[in-house]
């Protein structure tokens, strides 16, 4: 047997073990969590928004912060896929470029639900787009809220299209090998006829190029403009030039620690340590660190900041109400104490300590959006509109959901998708 | 060619079909014109004069409130009145309003309000009450009525009394009598003091809201402005009211302990009365002899009848009298007669009727009068009352009572000056008001109108009192007496425990309101709270306690305990308000039923509000709905103030909050008409009459107290209150600001919002899909949202202004300068091809502010209030270092306390 | 020109595949497609096609998009309905061009990959090739050799070049 058909053998088998206990039964969890996400939908749509916690002064919460969130989360999958192939960093980002891509492209779809669900009036979201209507009105762009729909926009088009075209050639593998008829033909339909011939395979790895260096920039202009949603409002905490580098740094962050979270179980679950190796979790571990400097300065910048300048609101804001609230403490000890630990080999060769403190990042990182956007409208420019907030059990259902909503696509994925980019694999044999 | 079964048997050709076709289309229209041939329609072309579709319509009516009348001037639309001011000519409102007065319209349209009568649990109509009324058997009939100024009413009641054993109970749940009482100790007979403010120097409120009269308002305003003439205003009281806000001379004292200030202010100016030295009346006195008769002492009702009497002695011993006081005979019917409630319980199961008008008494009564069992036993009882409250409950029939603007009314100001209120509308449903109970008694089969016009000589007369809203020159005369009096010794209140202040709400007042949404919904304005009460206390008091707010205490006192969340507020130690009108167990008044602490549970049989109890935390809390949770500047130069010395030697002092800042952005257009709004903090005194008049003329909704709580108060204008670090209280309403440069405008994604040509930040309800980036970055917070679908579907929506949109849900909504008005105004001088006058366009806000603190107007005015604000130096913007340019402007705090301490 | 018809040949590695269109292409032998498991280099060498063009496809989409997005900004926000938002003038250049740049990435995207489907003329469910016997090896470790003609000279210089199997395909199986 030759060494491409071992390695293509080996990972096909892994990847089509069929679905045991864990997959049901997460499988079952996800499921529920989605349902429960779309019932509390189409509740809020029906009832409005305010079965959420957001009022006046805060009237962004939870909504936006889960969509920061989820567009953050997934701009490490293309960092990884696409800025690490660009780099030539293929040994150790092939064998997680498929997953990451995956990552991306279901944590867009979570995160696009938002722009959506907040508005009050979501069934006229088509607003935002141009196009001729009888009003003779047309979107603003001098807003963010229309940046943010062109790059989201462009930034899941872009995503599935490098996503797809990666996964070609190991459709068409599929289609080929494939157990069933019913199999076969499903697979025949999204290889597009992929034949492996050469004219294909160059033009491929032309567009598999131009599609890296297209997403390369993506990953820092969409967040970028996400940030701009709050950097051009006159906030405090939200009215700084810091927050493109920032929120970007901060993107990455958490989005490399969704990578570990799904990457360590994909792992163990599917045997694959030969090929999602520890150096490779290392390599994330260290990406992890590093991009927690970038947040770590920014939080050392933006309070250093407000005590400099002196500007009373965010001295309020930073200076006042920050060091009160438990949810900012909470976001420094897992933003900037637990990543610390990836100083140290030992931990960045545990994949229990990467997995515990990659849940660590997640939630701090969910947290820092909290303390940018709430707490920040909380204690606005006139004190006697300062105000309060809490969350409704909605908006946790929702946030919850779109975990599980998350969740249940990926372990699709895993079924029927080859997880493993098993072509590139094997052009490292080469 | 076919053969149709329906035709005759030949064949069709084509060109008797078009003949069929033609003659069918002829036969048609003849049948329609024969139909109108066959039975004569008249067309309506001789509108009755005052339908105008489109057109306001104006009327004057009366409102009464605490037996006094208010003249007011009603908007109608489509015969329908949707909007009250007051009215200029009226001497109780000088066209001021209050927040009751902008809520009373909201009354006219309750769902709430009866439907009809009842009678022996079951519906009746009031003719059939009318009927058992006037065949009732000849024995003591007691009538409750609150007290009245009425000519009509007293008229009838002395015809009544003529007929048969009349008794009557005169039931003011908090009790106006006291300052009669302390007149009549003085000069021998009951006098009202009357008030010229603009006359008066010093103004000395002891325990009393004297600002809360609008006429009051707007005379003291007048001597508001800094210089030589800025009058000085003394106010002491156990918590901190609108007065308050604007006393220059501030201080928080036991409710108990103002008898003390005032015996030892009479003392220094003279009087031998028992006192001990106090400091502050000291000064006040030094204050008071350098304006001898410049001055005016107000005492609150609240208070007892020596200090009321104390307080007219102070006023002629310093020779006001005649100046910014005078003397006349009080407006109301005999306030000092009339039997009592104890008397009536007592004597109820011999009655044989009781019945019981514009009054709760088994309510705001003390309990150990036990009205219930007594309205229970007597043979008849009949309550006429706006709600089926408790007392109507309590009582054989009730029929609901006819809101002022569905009857005939007349009533005096304090002043003396007679108005008559017109009905504006016909009742929807069953009413009665007070003079058709009285006059069913007398079996007198003319209606209200025909009673109320039999008091006018002549048609000239009824006709201008009712087109003008008050009877030129029928104020009380002076009357001229002189004080005697020695005071006996009076015992300051002592006793264990910690005093406990009744008050009446600024919102629901002693509870009559307590089911208008609008008054509910009103954030009080010292706390801020809305819908309900709470134990308002000091800091130290509720360190003492070891509460903090929302901690629930439970207040107990010899007639009754009460259990309310305690709240932090400007009281004085050692002393707890509690504020009535709240607790009520309404089932059939959605809005009032237990909403709230029942304080007058805690009132002894003598029906003081100065009471002495125990405090004591209980463990729970309960939310309280406030929209104002922070009160300080913070570093923020936004509620600037200074002492009137300090401000004439710096006239610069806020020169640099105001003008524009160096901006990337080009110049903003201020060609043509350019709106723009003046606020003077100065005579702001927090009253909130600005933000129910702002609710009635925009459609705004009202969330109930849950959503208040969660911060969804709906209101485009809110008064905002700072309590600075010098200790000064500012007022501030905040309407939109109408930034030139607006940061909500840039935000919106699809053009929802934007500016217009004349100033203004206009919001598009059709466009706007809810992303509420706008509300992010109002740095002023004063936009609005639908978070659910607000709208108000049962009769109130009645209320609403055709001219206003009602939002959808999901919708930002904000103040516009009630664009409405001023589009309208627009329009009438394009018809009549001329420019809008200065002063054509009055908002909402500014017509209800009593004080006219409020003005609005074009920026290239001359020589109108507004122009004269705007070149006034004590203008500044609030968040002026933004840059956003706001349109609406405001007036520093000049305060002017006593440099000598 | 990959040939509809003709012989096809599976080899056992990249080097005799290689090796192979060496010796058709010195013979004049054609037209010639190679079908691989992996892109390689030294087959596009060997076949000397010329590179692929689609950055030019990616470059036009990108320009059309950033330009055609800057021109609609500028068309309905400052010249035909130029409405005062916050003081902002009309036309603000820097604003503009988020959407700009996001429409420019966009329709490269969108163009490459459209360019790639038409240039490599997938979206093809079916082809000849897929009758061959064995052909599914393309994808796991077969390397393939199509030839666009059955010449028996043609055929006698691929048997010489030692495949694993040979067969006819297209028109004549």
């Amino acid at each position: 047997m030759t060494a491409l058909a071992q390695v293509h053998d080996d990972l096909f088998e892994r990847m089509r073990a069929r679905p045991g206990r864990h997959w049901w039964l997460a499988f079952g969890a996800c499921g529920g969590a989605t349902l429960l996400l779309f019932a509390l939908i189409a509740y809020t749509i029906a009832t409005g928004i305010g079965v959420w916690g957001t009022n006046i002064p805060a009237a962004w919460a939870f909504a936006i912060i889960n969509f920061v969130f989820w567009i953050g989360i997934g701009h490490a999958g293309t960092f990884i896929s696409a800025i690490l192939y660009l780099l030539e960093q293929g040994r150790w980002r092939n064998p997680i470029s498929r997953l990451t891509e995956t990552m991306t492209v279901f944590a867009v779809i979570q995160a696009a639900l938002f722009p959506v669900l907040h508005l009050g009036r979501p069934w006229f979201a088509y607003w935002l787009f141009p196009y001729p209507d009888v009003m003779g009105v047309w979107p603003q762009p001098r807003s963010a809220l229309p940046w943010d729909a062109a790059a989201v926009s462009t930034y899941f088009t872009v995503s599935v299209l490098f996503w797809y075209v990666g996964m070609i050639p190991d459709l068409a593998a599929l289609r080929d090998h494939a157990a069933s008829p019913r199999a076969r033909r499903l697979y025949a339909l999204f290889a597009i006829g992929w034949r492996g011939d050469s004219r294909s395979w160059r033009h491929w790895k032309v567009t598999y190029l131009m599609l890296a260096s297209i997403a390369t920039p993506l990953v820092i202009s969409v967040h970028s403009v996400v940030s701009s949603d709050f950097a051009i409002g006159v906030t405090p905490g939200w009215h700084s030039t810091l927050q493109p580098p920032y929120f970007v740094g901060g993107a990455i962050f958490s989005g490399f620690a969704m990578v570990l979270v799904l990457a360590i179980p994909v792992r163990f679950l599917y045997r694959l340590d030969h090929v999602i190796t520890d150096h490779i979790l290392d390599n994330c571990a260290k990406l992890l660190l590093a991009t927690a400097w970038v947040v770590d300065y920014g939080y050392i910048v933006e309070h250093a900041g407000a005590l400099w300048r002196g500007e009373p609101a965010e001295r309020s804001l930073m200076l006042g109400h920050h060091p009160a609230s438990v949810a900012f403490w909470t976001m420094i000890a897992c933003n900037v104490v637990v990543p610390q630990v990836f100083w140290l080999r030992r931990a960045r060769r545990s994949t229990l300590v990467l997995f515990v403190g990659s849940l660590l990042v997640l939630l701090g990182m969910w947290l820092e959006r909290y303390v940018i956007i709430v707490q920040g409208l909380l204690r606005d420019q006139l004190p006697a509109a300062w105000g309060s907030y809490a969350p409704t059990l909605v908006d946790i259902g929702i946030l919850a959901g779109t975990f599980g909503f998350f969740g249940l696509l990926f372990l699709v994925f895993l079924r029927f998708v080859p997880f493993v980019p098993v072509s590139e694999l094997k052009e490292e044999l080469a | 060619m076919t053969t149709s079964p329906l035709l005759p048997r030949h064949e069709v050709t084509r060109r008797d079909a078009l003949k069929l076709l033609a003659a069918g289309i002829a036969a048609l229209e003849a049948g329609c014109l024969s139909r109108a041939g066959d039975e004569d329609i008249v067309p309506y072309v001789a509108d009755p004069p005052e339908h105008r579709p489109g057109v306001i319509v104006r009327y004057t009516s009366l409102l009464v409130h605490g037996g006094f009348g208010y003249g007011i001037v009603v908007d109608t639309r489509d015969g329908r009145p949707i909007k009250i001011d007051g009215n200029p000519a009226h001497p109780a409102t000088a066209g001021g309003s209050t927040p009751w007065m902008q809520a009373r319209i909201l009354d006219l349209y309750d769902p709430q309000r009866g439907r009809g009568a009842r009678m022996a649990g079951s519906p009746a109509t009031w003719s059939a009450i009318a009927r058992r009324l006037r065949e009732l058997p000849p024995g003591p009939v007691w009538l409750v009525l609150p007290p009245h100024s009425s000519p009509t009413l007293a008229h009838l009641l002395e015809r009544l009394a003529r007929q048969r054993e009349l008794h009557v109970v005169t039931d003011a749940p908090l009790d106006h009598r006291a300052r009669y009482r302390g007149a009549a100790a003085v000069y021998g007979e009951p006098l009202e003091q009357q008030l010229d403010l603009a006359r008066a120097d010093v103004l000395v409120a002891l325990d009393a809201d004297v600002l809360a009269q609008p006429a009051w308002a707007r005379a003291a305003a007048a001597r508001r402005a800094p210089g030589t003439r800025m009058s000085r205003i003394w106010a002491c009281e156990p918590m901190q009211t609108p007065t308050g806000t604007l006393a220059d001379e501030h201080l928080l004292v036991h409710a108990g302990e103002v008898a003390a200030i005032a015996a030892a202010l009479a003392a220094e100016l003279g009087l031998a009365v028992p006192h001990a030295p106090h400091a502050w009346a000291r000064r006040l006195a030094d204050d008071l002899r350098r304006h001898r008769g410049r001055a005016a002492i107000v005492v609150g009702d609240r208070q007892p009848p020596v200090v009321h009497a104390l307080a007219r002695w102070i006023d002629h011993a310093l020779g006001n009298v005649g100046g910014p006081v005078t003397l006349t005979r009080p407006a109301l019917v005999d306030p000092l007669a009339g039997e009592t409630l104890a008397d009536l319980a007592a004597a109820a199961p011999r009655a044989v009727a009781v019945i019981v008008v514009d009054a709760n008494p088994v309510y705001t009564a003390p309990r150990a009068l036990d009205l219930a069992r007594a309205l229970a036993a007597a043979p008849f009882s009949l309550h006429a009352g706006t709600y089926a409250d408790q007392t109507a409950l309590a009582c054989f029939a009730h029929v609901p009572l006819a809101h002022e603007l569905e009857t005939w009314t007349d009533a005096r100001a304090r002043d003396g000056t007679l108005a008559v209120g017109q009905p504006l509308v016909r009742p929807r449903f069953d009413v009665a008001s007070a003079i058709d109970v009285v006059a069913a008694l007398l079996d007198d089969r003319g209606d209200a109108r025909a009673l109320v016009r039999e008091r006018f000589v002549d048609d000239a007369a009824w006709t201008t009192a009712l087109r003008t809203g008050a009877v030129a020159g029928s104020q009380a005369p002076a009357v001229a007496a002189a004080p005697h009096w020695t005071p006996e010794a009076f015992a300051a209140p002592t006793g264990g425990g910690i005093e406990i202040a009744l008050a009446e709400s600024p919102q629901i007042g002693d509870g009559r309101f307590a089911g208008n949404a609008w008054l509910q919904e009103l954030p009080h304005p010292i706390t801020k709270q809305t819908w309900g009460n709470a134990a308002l206390m000091s800091p130290a008091t509720a360190l003492a306690l070891g509460v903090s707010d929302e901690d629930l205490v439970e207040l107990t006192t010899p007639a009754g305990t009460l259990v309310v969340p305690a709240l932090i507020a400007p009281v004085a130690g050692g002393t707890i308000t509690v504020e009535l009108g709240h607790g009520q167990i309404v089932p059939e008044v959605p809005i009032a039923d237990r909403i709230g602490g029942d304080a007058y549970a805690l009132r002894g049989p003598d029906g003081s509000c100065i009471l002495r109890g125990s405090a004591k935390k209980v463990r729970g809390t309960r939310r309280l709905a406030r929209t104002q949770t922070t009160l300080g500047e913070h570093g923020r130069e936004v509620a600037p103030a200074a002492p009137v010395a300090h401000w004439l030697a710096n006239p610069g002092l806020v020169a640099h909050l105001r003008g524009d800042q160096p901006s990337l952005l080009p110049p903003q257009n201020r060609d043509g008409v350019q709106w723009a709004m003046m606020i003077d903090t100065s005579i702001c005194t927090g009253c909130s009459a600005c933000m129910v008049a702002c609710q009635a003329e925009n459609n705004i909704p009202t969330v109930g107290p849950v959503e208040v709580a969660r911060g969804r108060h709906m209101n485009w204008l809110r008064i905002d209150r700072y309590e600075r670090d010098d200790a000064t209280v500012v007022n501030e309403p905040m309407p939109c600001q109408m930034c030139e440069y607006a940061p909500c405008e840039y935000v919106c994604p699809v053009m929802a919002t934007q500016h217009s040509p004349d100033g203004l930040n206009e919001q598009v309800y059709n466009r706007c899909i809810g992303t509420r980036f706008c509300s992010n970055n109002c740095p002023y917070k004063v936009r609005r949202f639908n978070w659910f679908g607000f709208e108000d579907t049962s009769s109130r929506a009645l209320q609403y202004n055709p001219d206003v949109t009602v939002r959808s849900r999901g919708v930002m909504e904000k103040c516009t300068y009630c664009v409405q008005r001023i589009r309208r105004a627009e329009q009438r001088a394009l018809v009549e091809k001329r420019a809008i006058a200065p002063g054509e366009v009055v908002t909402a806000c500014q017509a209800a502010c009593p004080t006219g603190a409020i003005q609005f107007g074009q920026l290239a005015e001359r020589d109108t209030a507004f122009a004269r604000m705007r070149s006034d130096g004590r203008r500044f913007e609030v968040l002026h270092e933004l840059g956003t340019r706001p349109r609406t402007q405001y007036l520093a705090k000049i305060t002017n306390p006593k440099e000598s301490k | 020109m990959t040939p509809e018809a003709g012989l096809a040949a599976e080899y056992a590695d990249e080097h005799a595949l290689v090796a192979a269109i060496r010796a058709l292409r010195a013979r004049g032998i054609g037209p010639m497609e190679a079908y691989s498991p992996i892109p390689s280099h030294a087959i596009d060498k060997a076949l000397g096609e010329p590179r692929s063009p689609l950055a030019i496809a990616a470059g036009i989409g990108a320009i059309a998009g950033a330009g055609g997005a800057y021109a609609l900004q500028w068309l309905l926000v400052a010249y035909l309905y130029p409405v005062d938002t916050g003081g902002r003038p009309p036309h603000m250049p820097l604003p503009f061009t988020i959407i700009t740049i996001e429409m420019g990435f966009l329709f490269a995207a969108l163009a490459t990959f459209v360019a790639f489907l038409v240039a490599s003329r997938l979206v093809t469910l079916w082809h000849p090739m897929f009758e061959v016997p064995g052909f599914e090896s393309a994808t796991r470790d077969g390397w393939w050799l199509a030839v666009g003609t059955v010449d028996t000279t043609a055929e006698d210089v691929l048997r010489a070049t030692e495949p694993l199997h040979v067969h006819r395909f297209g028109g004549w199986s």
